[in-house]
């Protein structure tokens, strides 16, 4: 470890900064520093705290203890344009561009260059051009970004930022969509900005590229820095096992179900519409299976298209052998699938309503006699599944805003467990869940598989597809690299597996 | 596609939906193509265009205004109870009075909605409630006064052959388009129509905004109100009315979209005049003109079926495939065999 | 332990209908505020008369209510009220034995021109505004070609015995259909599957479609009813006046606006009931009824109204903002 990595020709310090959200600290005193014409390289897990380390220094949060220092002045920041003003910018990989407006007038939005009173059209043309001259694109900046690819769009959001002339800018996860010609010309803007004596950070899983571009690189873990130094120090392997290797903790439950590999309770083939690539995998009685790879890999996209939302074309499915079509969730719910949602306040809980309410949402049909709902089956038939799940409330008319992340996961998992399925898909089943109820939800899984269910769970979190499942498909650029099982499930090869370009189905028809 | 290619792909169909009615209605009825006809329509599309205006302003930022037609109405009493009809003291007030009204009550309005919070929707219901009730306390039956000579300069012909309703609304249109484009306050109305957390994050004062959004349409209500008192010589508290569903209609005719960020006042001309020509012709052929209310909310039903971002991928898409991309996927689809 | 469990479920209750109990007790503060200001505001036949202008405004509301819940709102339920008016006085003409069928012939056209506006809004996502809007015109536009801009007609003796008369005499009969179609509203709404739906759509549409409901299909079902009892209301208000009038709905829109909010239920969807609405009719026809025993004028009358609603959602808008805070 580094002593004090503090020197006077630092441009950007930040030093012993905490910030906590409720249930997590997310940032533990953590210090950082950037010179001027440095690309900083800063990887870590999901959930290490690198976005969240970059949103304090853009004014997004506000930490709870710490400084940040640029040129040697200490500065808070309350929102991000006070950020901006201070020379920082950071391009976020969901971009902050309005598609129905032209380039020019997105970069820039706000600073709208005038002459006298009135909006200078064409100087924001020509003073857009240079700047998108400068970072290797030469569109006109009249089109509407609406007509634009998602690549294009990033050139336009990296344009936006530079409209500033930031001394420090934050690049959070800027290669995740790009195809490998697109990463170059990405790289030849950073390698630019950084002659021009920019302080840049750049956020990253790929650990090859970060290897290839930065500088120095910072690794965290758990919302500590682990360990920062120059990049000739790391190698690919170094770097994942500094991120990763810590220890197994006894919260996840034992695999020791037999897999009954001559059972298949469910199979899928079809291409996903994104990469156009042929994704296909069965499931045996027994099996929970784990979905990994870097984010926005397409892996959401599968899964969904498993209940009936679209994502794949040519789709076959069977459940037991026996073939299923279905098109909307309605379809999917009749054929036994069931979907746990990845953003549980958005698509999986009505806050407003309450606990009774939301679990029995899903299966409001089955308890019906003349079009009136049975309210005491109902409540028999919830208060039984709460209970079973161990779902902490006060009383089951209580809103459900007011419970807890964890309980609210377990709220959709009631939901769906009283349908009854026989497939159910998690998308990140933990997600903003506390440690004791993470424990509760594996060892859940692991009952359902064992039950006979078929499992299919899509984690960011390499530790719970390691500790969970029994065997793990990576997908990469929408399409699977890798399968493993068992002992070979590990962080390092499910790193490994993420960023490699191998198709595991290709050749096969 | 650029700006000016969405704009086109926007205004052209509209007008040439005009040039096509235009001639088959003058086809029908001859006394459609002469020059008093269309005087007589410029007069009347006047209050309608200057209600659309009103109402694109507000829809761009993402709001409505359902008070337009109390504004219309109270501006509309304002300006025609006024001391000292005919004397110079007079034709100024007329001139600054009900402006002012409009404005300060539309800015009531933004205030009510941008601090409280409150959905436009009803926000804008109860607003219009409460001006129209004062409306009909101020003149409880039509009636009011104008100068003579403000009704004459108003409704008739500069220099004896330019219409001057036509002047008028053409440079109000010309004033809109202008601030709409080159002034920060027009492009921080689209910013906030089109997404109001990315215009904060970008420092646009969207409570600002807002206030003086709502702040132009009753300004621009105030316009349509005073021309219609010194158009009719007199003044009706309920005028109004009829004209929060028209400006909407108008509005989405000409390419606004509802939810706000997209469209724009060049198509309004366009959509007010498909208003108008419907109604003219349906007069001309002796159809009764109760079938205007159908004709309206079927057209308004159409517009809204081809600027709804839901169907967008239904029909239009559907459509355009049929027209334009049926030889591109053609040409695609002898690709993906190459390639296989 | 069972007392501490029934003494919870009892304050649950008591919390979270709150707001009701509040609106009904300030019904009753009104009626005694109508007392003190105006003597015999509280003689059976003035509360009769209170209630029968409110068993009007309370069915046009039921719809309202429901299309409220789902998130949405229903602009149209002026011309849908002139409609029903118009056209069951055109086609019942005075006779009984036309009564039955024409007031079911009209229902039938309220709930078509409720599908025509939910399938707008459902499957072409078309905003409710807009689209309850224009086919409120269109409604406009056939009642007037349909009675020639002049209505004709006559209510029969048994729609004027359902708008004026009263049961054994005493009873209205208006109010009694109001009652009627009041619990079969809360039955749909409170206690069917289909209600529940419009809850969940309301609370969350994304969720509840996430979650495997119709909610597309439920959707337009809610605005067809509303377009249905509006219709209904339209024509029993014929049973009121004998004969149809043009215009005779235009109020209502505002009016049926006003009852929902004022009855607690959000105006962004998922909370609240015909309950409160019920309760919020009420009060509206009190204070209406309050302001003209005062000899306030029509128009301050109209003043108050958007008045009312504006006060009742930066209430209740408090109330909601301080709720909804997620995470």
């Amino acid at each position: 470890m580094t002593t004090s990595i503090f020197s006077e020709e630092h441009l950007l310090k930040i030093s012993g900064v905490v910030k906590s959200f409720p249930g997590t600290v997310a940032v533990n005193k953590v210090d950082f520093v950037c010179k001027k014409g440095e690309i900083h390289g800063l990887v870590g897990e999901n959930g290490a705290g690198k976005s969240t380390l970059m949103k304090i220094l853009a004014g997004v949060h506000r930490p709870d203890k710490g400084q940040i220092l640029i040129s040697n002045k200490e500065r808070t920041f309350r929102n991000y344009s006070e950020a901006r003003k201070a020379g920082v910018g950071i391009v976020y990989q969901e971009l902050s561009l309005l598609p129905d407006l032209s380039i020019a007038e997105n970069i820039y939005m706000g600073i709208w260059l005038k002459r006298g009173r009135f909006i200078d059209w064409e100087e924001i043309k020509k003073k857009s051009k240079i700047i998108l001259h400068e970072i290797g694109i030469d569109i006109n900046p009249d089109e509407l970004v609406s007509a634009l690819p998602m690549a294009i769009r990033q050139m336009v959001e990296i344009a936006k930022v530079l409209t500033q002339n930031p001394e420090i800018i934050i690049f959070d996860e800027p290669t995740a969509a790009l195809s490998i010609e697109e990463v170059n010309r990405m790289f030849k803007i950073l390698k630019d900005l950084k002659e021009k004596g920019k302080a840049i950070i750049f956020i990253s899983h790929r650990l090859k590229e970060v290897l290839d571009i930065s500088d120095v690189i910072t690794v965290m873990k758990d919302g500590q820095v682990v360990i920062t130094e120059k990049t000739d120090y790391f190698n690919e392997d170094k770097l994942i096992s500094v991120m990763v290797g810590r220890e197994f903790s006894e919260i996840f439950p034992s695999k020791t179900n037999k897999i009954s590999k001559e059972e298949k309770i469910f199979s899928f083939q079809g291409i996903l519409k994104k990469s156009k690539k042929r994704v296909a995998f069965i499931l045996s009685k027994g099996e929970v299976l784990g979905i990994g790879g870097l984010q926005g890999q397409g892996q959401i996209d599968l899964l969904q298209s498993i209940f009936g939302l679209g994502g794949c074309t040519g789709i076959k499915m069977t459940v037991f052998n026996k073939k299923i079509e279905v098109r909307n969730p309605v379809q999917a719910i009749r054929a036994g699938i069931s979907l746990i949602p990845e953003n549980r306040n958005e698509e999986g809980i009505f806050l407003l309503l309450s606990i009774l309410q939301n679990i029995a949402a899903s299966t409001i049909d089955r308890r019906q006699s003349w079009g009136l709902v049975k309210r005491k089956r109902e409540r028999g038939v919830v208060e039984n599944i709460s209970s079973d799940l161990s779902i902490k409330l006060v009383s089951f008319d209580q809103m459900a805003q007011s419970l807890s992340g964890g309980n609210l996961q377990k709220l959709v998992l009631a939901k769906w467990l009283l349908v009854d399925p026989k497939v159910i898909v998690m998308l990140e089943p933990t997600k903003g869940v506390d440690v004791g109820t993470k424990q509760e939800i594996y060892r859940l899984i692991r009952r359902l598989a064992k039950k006979g269910v078929a499992i299919i769970v899509y984690s960011s979190e390499m530790l719970e597809l390691v500790g969970l499942c029994d065997r793990v498909l990576i997908m990469n650029h929408g399409f699977f690299t890798a399968s493993l099982e068992r002992k070979k499930i590990t962080e390092e090869n499910i790193m490994k597996a993420s960023v490699s370009n191998i198709n595991l189905l290709a050749g096969i028809k | 596609m650029n700006e000016k290619q969405q704009n086109i792909r926007l205004y052209i169909p509209i007008y040439l939906i005009i040039v096509c009615i235009y001639i088959i209605a003058g086809v029908i009825e001859p006394i459609f193509f002469t020059w008093n006809n269309n005087v007589n329509l410029f007069t009347r599309i006047t209050p309608l265009i200057f209600a659309g205006l009103a109402q694109t302003f507000v829809m761009l930022a993402g709001g409505i205004d359902l008070s337009i037609g109390a504004i219309i109405g109270i501006t509309n009493v304002i300006a025609a109870s006024l001391p000292c009809p005919d004397t110079p003291i007079n034709i100024i007030l007329w001139l600054f009075v009900p402006l002012l009204a409009g404005l300060t009550i539309g800015l009531i309005n933004g205030l009510i909605i941008s601090k409280g919070g409150f959905p436009p929707l009803i926000v804008t219901l109860a607003t219009g409630a409460i001006w129209l009730g004062a409306t009909l306390c101020i003149m409880p039956i039509p009636g009011g006064i104008i100068s003579l000579s403000v009704s004459r300069a108003v409704t008739g012909k500069l220099f004896k052959v330019i219409p001057s309703p036509l002047l008028i609304f053409l440079v109000t249109i010309i004033i809109c388009h202008f601030i709409l484009r080159r002034t920060e306050f027009g492009r921080s109305i689209y910013a906030l129509g089109g997404n109001e957390t990315i215009a904060y994050e970008s420092g646009i004062p969207c409570s600002k905004v807002k206030i003086w959004v709502y702040g132009t349409s009753g300004l621009l209500g105030a316009f349509s109100g005073m021309f219609l008192s010194a158009w009719m010589f007199s003044a009706d508290p309920l005028i109004g009315q009829p004209y929060v569903l028209n400006s909407i209609a108008v509005a989405v005719i000409s390419g606004t979209s509802l939810s706000g960020g997209r469209g724009g006042v060049l198509g309004i001309i366009g959509g007010a005049y498909i208003f108008y020509l419907l109604n003219n012709i349906l007069n001309l052929l002796a159809i009764s003109s109760f079938y205007q209310y159908v004709a309206k909310g079927l057209i308004l039903i159409l517009a809204l079926i081809f600027t709804s971002s839901g169907v967008n991928l239904n029909i239009k898409e559907l459509l355009r495939g049929y027209f334009f991309k049926k030889r591109r996927l053609l040409k695609k689809a002898g690709n993906d065999e190459q390639n296989d | 332990m069972n007392r501490m469990i029934s003494n919870i479920k009892i304050n649950n209750f008591v919390s979270q209908n709150q707001v009701t109990f509040l609106l009904y007790g300030l019904v009753v503060l009104l009626f005694i505020f109508g007392e003190t200001i105006s003597k015999g505001f509280l003689n059976y036949d003035h509360i009769c008369a209170i209630l029968r202008t409110a068993s009007f405004l309370g069915i046009v509301s039921i719809g309202q209510t429901i299309a409220i819940l789902t998130g949405g709102i229903d602009l149209s339920v002026g011309p849908l009220i002139t409609m029903g008016n118009v056209f069951v006085c055109m086609l019942i003409n005075g006779q009984n034995s036309n009564t039955l069928w024409a007031i079911l012939f009209v229902i039938f056209l309220g709930a078509l021109f409720g599908f025509l506006s939910g399938y707008g809004v459902a499957y072409l996502k078309i905003s409710p505004l807009v689209m309850t809007l224009a086919v409120g015109s269109l409604i406009t536009g056939i009642t007037l070609i349909f009675s020639k801009g002049a209505p004709k007609g006559l209510a029969s003796p048994i729609l004027r015995y359902m708008g004026v008369g009263s049961l054994f005499n005493f009873f209205p009969v208006i109010i009694f259909i109001w009652l009627i179609l009041s619990v079969l509203c809360i039955l749909l709404i409170n206690f069917s599957v289909f209600g529940r739906k419009i809850y969940y759509i309301g609370a969350n549409e994304k969720a509840a479609f996430f979650s495997g409901i119709k909610t597309n299909f439920t959707k337009t079902i809610a605005y067809s009813i509303s377009g249905a009892t509006a219709v209904l209301a339209g024509a029993l208000m014929a049973g009121y006046t004998q004969t149809a009038f043009l215009g005779i709905g235009d109020e209502y829109i505002l009016w049926s606006i006003a009852t929902v909010v004022i009855g607690g239920t959000a105006l962004t969807g998922g909370k609240g009931g015909y309950v409160g609405t019920i309760a919020g009719t009420i009060i509206f026809v009190l204070l209406e009824s309050i302001l003209t025993v005062i000899n306030m004028p029509e128009a301050v009358r109209k003043m108050a109204n958007g008045a009312i609603i504006l006060i009742l959602i930066s209430i209740y808008y408090n109330q909601e903002k301080a709720k909804v805070k997620i995470y």
